[in-house]
């Protein structure tokens, strides 16, 4: 009992402390801080906000399916395939996202001539999550047991069979938590789309906080609306991770 | 059953697993293989279920030869038993079994439903049939994995060793179900270090040793052994 009251004692301090220094921040740190500006543009923000969630949203069911086909190919039978996977692997975990999105809107989208922005933007972020979402699925199969696949092997399932009634309905829930950060880290990486003008949460504020010399106020403002969506994923994964620990 | 292995030869990374293996079998409804563990008896039934390839040699079962036989056929004439029972975790002892009759098998529904409730029943398995491996116990699940490969009428049924992972209550529960296999007049080749069970049930014995067959025959003549290490085995 006494134990309990310990432990809500200690999580109620925890909280006051960040909230304490959260208040210091954004009221105090700095002289003269006038949010307003930021947010009488009201409407722009939400707007950015929904931007920001659209290009998560397309990006992760996107990253969902290739980095299941790129799973695929890193078992594969086929050497070749699967040595392709792994250069790739490499190579795109080694790459960091700035360059990636310069990459696909530079080089990629000028050759074959594609301009719009938001599109490549989603290209860049699904290619780059590709290999995370592959280790996902990698972490998630683990699940099933070497036997499993020979019963499949024995009664002949195919390909569809497989995944539709046995591997998929029992990746589903420890492949969730991990699903939810990932898009937790497309979210954050979606920001660095504001360098090729994507209207996302971070483009709009900054170019707001150009208009009226109020950058610091329009980074602090930006900080808050990505955990307004990040927090509460971050709380839906552990919440599944628990739910579903196995 | 007619059973013949000449010279068979299987390897893991260059590693001698079964050792040029010779048998001629015939007329014989149940075989089992004994030995110590890692003897190399479940790979030589993994070899006889075609769950993996040989390097060398050759099998025939019911003169049918392994090494050029259409693996999808000869593996809907068979059923195959796991050490550990080896039902889809997330699909109740029902589903387990009508998964592989309908979807895979293109069994009807009606059809499935019939196959699986007389032999849930047969096994007394009926009052768990909704429920999830998890839930059940070990010998029950075992029990049930027998059923669903029985599910698909099997001419020839191969058990690995079915008791190995069960305490001594679940496991005579599930050598009384293989009993009842016997009974029925099925065909089955098995893999056990249970003696007295062998003795009951096989018609034939195998006895390997070190990746080769040091002697099989008859039951019967298994107390007639020559060989040391065989009388050595069954002492222990």
């Amino acid at each position: 009992m006494f134990k309990i009251q310990k432990d809500k004692l200690g999580k109620i301090a925890a909280f006051l402390l960040v909230i304490s220094f959260l208040v210091y921040i954004f009221f105090f740190s700095i002289d003269n801080l006038n949010y307003k500006i930021i947010l009488q543009e009201k409407e722009k923000l939400i707007l950015a906000l929904l931007s920001t969630l659209y290009i998560s949203i397309v990006t992760l069911l996107i990253s969902l399916i290739s980095g299941f086909i790129f799973n695929l190919f890193q078992n594969i039978n086929n050497v070749f395939f699967r040595t392709l996977s792994k250069i790739l692997r490499e190579i795109i975990m080694g790459t960091p996202l700035l360059v990636m999105i310069f990459l696909i809107v530079y080089v990629f989208g000028i050759r074959i001539q594609i301009y719009n922005k938001t599109m490549l933007g989603i290209i860049a972020l699904s290619l780059y999550m590709t290999p995370y979402m592959a280790n996902s699925y990698e972490a998630a199969m683990s699940i099933i047991s070497e036997r499993q696949y020979l019963v499949m092997e024995l009664y002949d399932f195919n390909f569809f069979q497989k995944y539709r009634y046995i591997i998929l309905p029992q990746i589903i829930k420890p492949f969730l938590p991990s699903m939810i950060n990932n898009l937790s880290i497309i979210i954050k990486g979606s920001a660095l789309l504001k360098i090729i003008s994507v209207g996302e949460i971070a483009y709009i504020i900054t170019v707001i906080s150009n208009k009226s010399y109020a950058s610091i106020e329009g980074y602090l403002v930006m900080w808050i609306m990505y955990l307004i969506i990040t927090i509460p994923l971050s709380l839906l994964a552990s919440h599944f991770a628990k739910r579903f620990s196995l | 059953m007619k059973l013949k292995i000449n010279n068979l030869v299987k390897k893991y990374d260059n590693k001698i697993i079964l050792d040029n293996i010779n048998v001629d079998i015939e007329n014989t409804k149940v075989i089992g293989i004994i030995g110590k563990s890692g003897c190399g008896k479940s790979t030589l039934l993994r070899q006889l279920a075609t769950l993996e390839d040989f390097d060398s040699g050759e099998i025939k079962i019911n003169d049918i030869e392994l090494s050029t036989v259409d693996k999808k056929k000869y593996r809907l004439e068979i059923g195959y038993v796991f050490q550990e029972h080896s039902l889809f975790p997330h699909l109740s002892v029902e589903d387990n079994i009508k998964l592989i009759l309908e979807k895979v098998k293109k069994v009807s529904k009606e059809e499935s439903k019939i196959i699986v409730q007389n032999l849930l029943n047969e096994f007394s398995l009926s009052d768990i049939s909704k429920k999830l491996p998890a839930k059940i116990s070990g010998g029950q699940a075992q029990r049930a994995s027998i059923v669903r490969a029985l599910s698909l009428n099997p001419k020839l049924l191969f058990l690995d060793e079915p008791t190995s992972a069960l305490d001594p209550l679940l496991t005579k529960e599930v050598l009384e179900s293989i009993k009842k296999l016997k009974e029925k007049g099925m065909e089955f080749i098995f893999v056990t270090h249970e003696m007295a069970f062998l003795k009951e049930i096989a018609d034939y014995y195998v006895f390997m040793d070190e990746g080769q067959i040091i002697e099989s025959g008859k039951i019967e003549n298994l107390k007639e052994s020559n060989s040391d290490k065989l009388k050595k085995f069954i002492d222990i």
